[in-house]
C-alpha cells in the first residue's frame, strides 16, 4: 500500500494497522525529496540515517503489538531554527554554522518523535526568520511548488514548500509576524499559529522573544490538530510557556462550525488587498453563511507596534554578531538589523504598552464572536525577485506588506489557522481563521468544516 | 500630539551607533538610514497614541521562580 505522500492521519492509520510499514513510507518520502527538492530547495539538512533507525523501531513496535504512537511512521521536517541533535542550528544564517552541534532535539521534535513521527530533515528559512519571501542568500531561494517561478513565502519557506510538494505531510515552523501563515497561504496549505505561550520554544533559535510562536503546517486541518495535541504541555525552559492543560482539538473537529458566532474582519482587513484576496474570504464566509462584519480596532497601530518590538528585540539579540560579522549577514536582513539596533528604548516600551491596550480591545470583541475571518496575505505568491507590490493605484514595498494582515494578530498572540483556497489557473490564497486566546480548537473546527465542504483544500502540488 | 521622532536621523544614527559601539560600514549606511527613517515613521503612529499612566504595563512576560 502506498500512502506517501498521504496526510499524516492516513500514514499513521496505515502504519498502525500494519497496512504499510514505516520503512516503506520513509523510502517513498526519500524518493519524493530526491525527485523534487533539487528544484525547490526546501531542505537544508537531511537526517535519513536517524529516520531509518526510527522507522525500524516503529515497525518493530507494530510487529510486537505495542502502540507505536498516534503519529506512527509520519515523516516530518522542521524549519532549521529548531535544534536537531548533531547539527549546528543555523536559523537560515551563515554565521550560526560555526555553532557547536546541538546536543539535543528541540522539545517539539522530541514530543512528535515520542508520538511516533519520524524526523527527516531541517528546512530552509529566511535568515534569522526576518523574512516573508522565502529568499535566502546563503541556502538559495526556496521556490513555490505550485509554480516554481513564484515565492514560497517566509520565513518558514521550506516548511510551506515541503508540505505543499508532498515531501512530508507535516512540518514545523515559527511565526513572529506571519512566518507560518504567509507561506501556508502562498503555498496553499493549512497552517496553525497557536496562542502565544501555548507551545514551548525550548531548543529553538529565537527571533523576537515577545512575539515568537511555533506551530505546524500540513495538508489538512486534522493533521494540524493531531500534531498540535501531542506537542502541547508546559516546559519551564521557555519562560513564556503557559501552564495550560492540554486542549484536545482532534476530538472536537467533527463539531465543525455548529453554534459558532463567526464574523468577517472589516475596515483595515478589506483595504490594501487585491480583489481576489477579498473574494477568497467571501467564499469562505458564504460557505459558512457568515455576513456579519466586525472591526478590529487600531489594527494598523497594532502592526506598527509589532514592527517596533520585532526590529528592536531581534537587533539587540544579534548586536554582537552585527558588530563583528555584519558582512556575513544576508543583504536583505543586514540593514534592518543594523537599523533596529538603534531604536530608542522609549519607542520600544511604548510599543509594548500599546500592545497591552490593543490586546484588551480585541479580547473584548470576542465576547460577541467566536471566530473572525480575515485575509492572510494581500496577494497570491509574487514572482521571485519582485520588490514592489501594486495594489490598485498604489505601489508599496513588497517585503513588509506580505505581513499586512498577519502582523496585527500575532502582535497580541491570538491563535490563527490559515485555510488554503485553491483557484483554477491561479495561485492559491489563504484565509485567516482567528479565535480568542487558548481556543485553537474553535479555529481548527472551522478549518475542518471548510475542508469538508471542499472550500479549503491542499492537494499535493505536482511541482511545475 | 507627541512628536518624539528626531528630526535629524542622520546625526542620530552616527551618535547612537557610536554610543552602542556598532560601526556601520559606509556601504551599508544609506540603506540603514532609509530603514531608520521608515522605522521612525512607523514608531510615530505608536508614540502619538495616548495611553494613561494606569496603562503602564508592558505586554512582556516574566515569571519569577522558574528556570527548569
Amino acid at each position: 500500500m502506498t500512502v506517501a505522500p498521504g496526510t499524516a492521519f492516513e500514514i499513521a492509520t496505515a502504519v498502525r494497522s500494519g497496512a504499510a510499514s514505516a520503512s516503506e513510507i520513509l523510502d517513498a518520502t526519500k524518493a519524493r525529496i530526491e525527485a523534487v527538492d533539487g528544484v525547490l530547495k526546501a531542505f537544508t539538512d537531511l537526517t535519513f540515517e536517524r529516520a531509518e533507525k526510527k522507522a525500524r523501531e516503529i515497525d518493530a513496535a507494530v510487529a510486537a503489538g505495542r502502540d507505536p504512537g498516534p503519529l506512527a511512521g509520519v515523516p516530518f521536517a522542521v524549519k532549521n531554527l529548531f535544534d536537531i541533535e548533531g547539527l549546528p542550528t543555523r536559523a537560515g544564517s551563515m554565521i550560526n554554522r560555526d555553532r557547536a552541534p546541538a546536543t539535543n532535539d528541540a522539545v517539539l521534535i522530541r514530543r512528535l518523535s515520542e508520538a511516533g513521527a519520524i524526523l527527516v530533515g531541517g528546512l530552509n528559512m529566511g535568515e534569522y526568520a526576518y523574512d516573508f519571501t522565502g529568499e535566502n542568500a546563503h541556502d538559495g531561494i526556496c521556490r513555490n511548488p505550485r509554480d516554481i517561478n513564484h515565492m514560497s513565502g517566509g520565513s518558514s519557506s521550506g516548511s510551506g514548500a515541503a508540505v505543499a510538494a508532498g515531501m512530508v505531510s507535516l512540518a514545523l515552523g515559527s511565526d513572529t509576524n506571519g512566518s507560518i501563515r504567509v507561506p501556508s497561504a502562498l503555498c496553499g496549505i493549512f497552517g496553525l499559529k497557536p496562542t502565544y505561550g501555548r507551545l514551548p520554544r525550548s531548543g529553538t533559535f529565537p527571533f523576537c522573544d515577545s512575539l515568537d510562536h511555533l506551530g505546524p503546517l500540513a495538508r489538512s486541518a486534522q493533521d494540524l490538530a493531531l500534531s498540535f495535541d501531542v506537542m502541547q504541555g508546559f516546559d519551564a525552559q521557555d519562560a513564556a510557556c503557559a501552564r495550560k492543560p492540554v486542549l484536545q482539538t482532534a476530538k472536537t473537529l467533527d463539531a465543525g462550525a455548529n453554534g459558532l458566532r463567526i464574523a468577517i474582519a472589516g475596515d483595515y482587513f478589506t483595504r490594501g488587498a487585491r480583489p481576489e484576496v477579498l473574494d477568497a474570504v467571501t467564499k469562505a464566509a458564504s460557505a459558512l453563511s457568515v455576513t456579519r462584519e466586525v472591526m478590529i480596532p487600531e489594527a494598523a497601530r497594532g502592526r506598527a507596534a509589532a514592527f517596533i518590538i520585532t526590529t528592536s528585540e531581534s537587533s539587540a539579540l544579534h548586536l554582537d554578531r552585527l558588530r563583528t560579522r555584519a558582512s556575513d549577514f544576508d543583504p536583505d536582513t543586514r540593514y534592518r538589523f543594523l537599523s533596529g539596533a538603534l531604536v530608542p528604548a522609549a519607542w520600544y516600551i511604548k510599543a509594548q504598552r500599546f500592545r497591552r491596550w490593543y490586546h484588551n480591545q480585541v479580547l473584548a470583541l470576542f465576547k460577541d464572536v467566536d471566530i473572525i475571518l480575515a485575509p492572510a496575505t494581500p496577494c497570491a505568491a509574487p514572482k521571485i525577485g519582485e520588490k514592489l507590490l501594486t495594489l490598485g493605484e498604489e505601489t508599496v514595498p513588497l517585503r513588509p506588506n506580505l505581513g499586512l494582515f498577519t502582523q496585527p494578530i500575532s502582535c497580541i498572540g491570538f491563535p490563527v489557522v490559515v485555510a488554503p483556497i485553491q483557484r483554477e489557473g491561479a495561485l492559491p490564497l489563504g484565509v485567516q481563521i482567528i479565535a480568542a486566546p487558548w481556543r485553537e480548537d474553535l479555529a481548527l473546527r472551522v478549518a475542518a468544516e471548510l475542508q469538508r465542504m471542499g472550500i479549503a483544500t491542499a492537494p499535493v502540488a505536482s511541482v511545475v | 500630539m507627541t512628536m518624539a521622532v528626531p528630526l535629524d536621523l542622520e546625526t542620530y544614527l552616527d551618535a547612537a551607533s557610536a554610543i552602542i559601539d556598532l560601526p556601520i560600514a559606509p556601504d551599508y549606511r544609506a540603506e540603514v538610514l532609509a530603514n531608520l527613517q521608515r522605522t521612525a515613521a512607523i514608531a510615530a503612529a505608536v508614540l502619538e497614541f495616548p495611553l494613561a499612566d494606569e496603562e503602564a504595563e508592558a505586554a512582556s512576560v516574566f515569571c519569577p521562580g522558574e528556570t527548569e
